[in-house]
């Protein structure tokens, strides 16, 4: 025990010999001096601190509206998938009525509601139940109009025409 | 003795030479400057200072392992060392010292050398590192007798 207390008082002294007291002040309160001009400037906008939250709120409103700009919400890509998908479906409508199909007549079904629109709905419920993919919406709805179109055929025809709904098995 | 000579010897205790001491004393009071509104009470800015301190030079050692090639110049000798042989004794003495102090475990080293360099009391040191004072000293012993262990041990291999 006595060895190292001797050895470290030894070095002790031999430590306290070269500190310099004044060296010490002067070095420390000019790292104080600097440390305190970057932290506080006389201009309030420039100061660290004021600079960086303003960075942070500057990326946020910028992240912010681009996300607003580039991010599409899911109605939003529902209301252009259908869209999309209406637009087809007029086109194939105009494309039956090219090939003289005879058109679509509004119907009335049991609850006062025309039997065409009652599909349409049909078809909207079982994309939004089975998670049916974008690409395959225009299909579904072309599919339901021409069922609609050969129902109505059907009708006409008499009750030993075709049963499209139980046939295709869509709606 | 000023409160930042004793803060330099603690840091002495941790540090390899008086020049690296001096560096964490810097350091130390800096922290303290930074972190100043941390301080709950005045009447225990000391055990605040003596923890700042404590904490620096462990994040120091982290940065500087000390090896058997480290430089353990004091930064100056002490007076009775007249001959270039008592000087190159006591140098080797000292790095024999050093290392030992630098193998201890932390928790035992932090004690050793708040005791042996900074010269505080148990009941310091506990209100310090927040320990009891009954495990102060047992680390204490614990600390010093690893110390006498490594350091013969040296002397052994030597012979």
């Amino acid at each position: 025990m006595f060895e190292f207390d001797n050895l470290i008082q030894k070095e002790k002294e031999g430590a306290l010999q070269s500190y310099r007291e004044e060296d010490f002040r002067s070095r420390l309160s000019r790292r104080i001096d600097e440390e305190s001009k970057t932290l506080t400037s006389p201009i309030f906008w420039f100061r660290k601190p004021v600079m960086a939250a303003g960075i942070i709120l500057l990326l946020v409103v910028m992240g912010w509206i681009a996300a607003q700009i580039f991010i599409t919400s899911p109605y939003e890509r529902d209301a252009r998938a259908i869209e999309k998908t209406l637009a087809r479906v007029f086109d194939a409508h105009e494309l039956l009525i090219g090939q003289s199909i005879p058109q679509v007549e509004p119907q009335r079904g049991p609850d006062n509601i025309y039997e065409f629109e009652w599909s349409l709905k049909r078809v909207i419920y079982s994309i939004q139940r089975e998670d049916i993919p974008d690409s395959d919406i225009p299909r579904i709805f072309s599919q339901a109009i021409i069922n609609a179109t050969r129902i109505r055929e059907t009708e006409d025809n008499g009750p030993s025409g075709l049963n499209t709904e139980r046939e295709n098995g869509f709606l | 003795m000023t409160f930042h000579k004793k803060v330099f010897l603690i840091c002495l205790g941790f540090s390899r030479n008086a020049a690296d001491a001096q560096d964490l004393t810097q350091e130390v009071y800096l922290k303290a400057y930074r972190n100043i509104g941390t301080l709950k009470e005045v009447k225990l800015s000391k055990f605040w200072l003596f923890k700042i301190t404590r904490n620096t030079c462990l994040d120091f050692r982290k940065k500087h392992r000390l090896n058997r090639n480290s430089s353990i110049a004091s930064g100056g000798e002490p007076a009775d060392l007249t001959t270039p042989e008592s000087q190159m004794i006591y140098q080797e003495q000292l790095r024999e010292l050093k290392i030992s102090i630098q193998q201890l475990p932390k928790r035992l080293r932090e004690v050793f050398v708040l005791k042996k360099y900074g010269d505080l009391s148990y009941q310091e040191i506990a209100e310090t590192l927040k320990i009891k004072e009954g495990t102060i000293k047992s680390r204490f012993g614990r600390a010093c007798q690893a110390i006498i262990a490594q350091m013969k041990g040296e002397k052994d291999e030597k012979k």
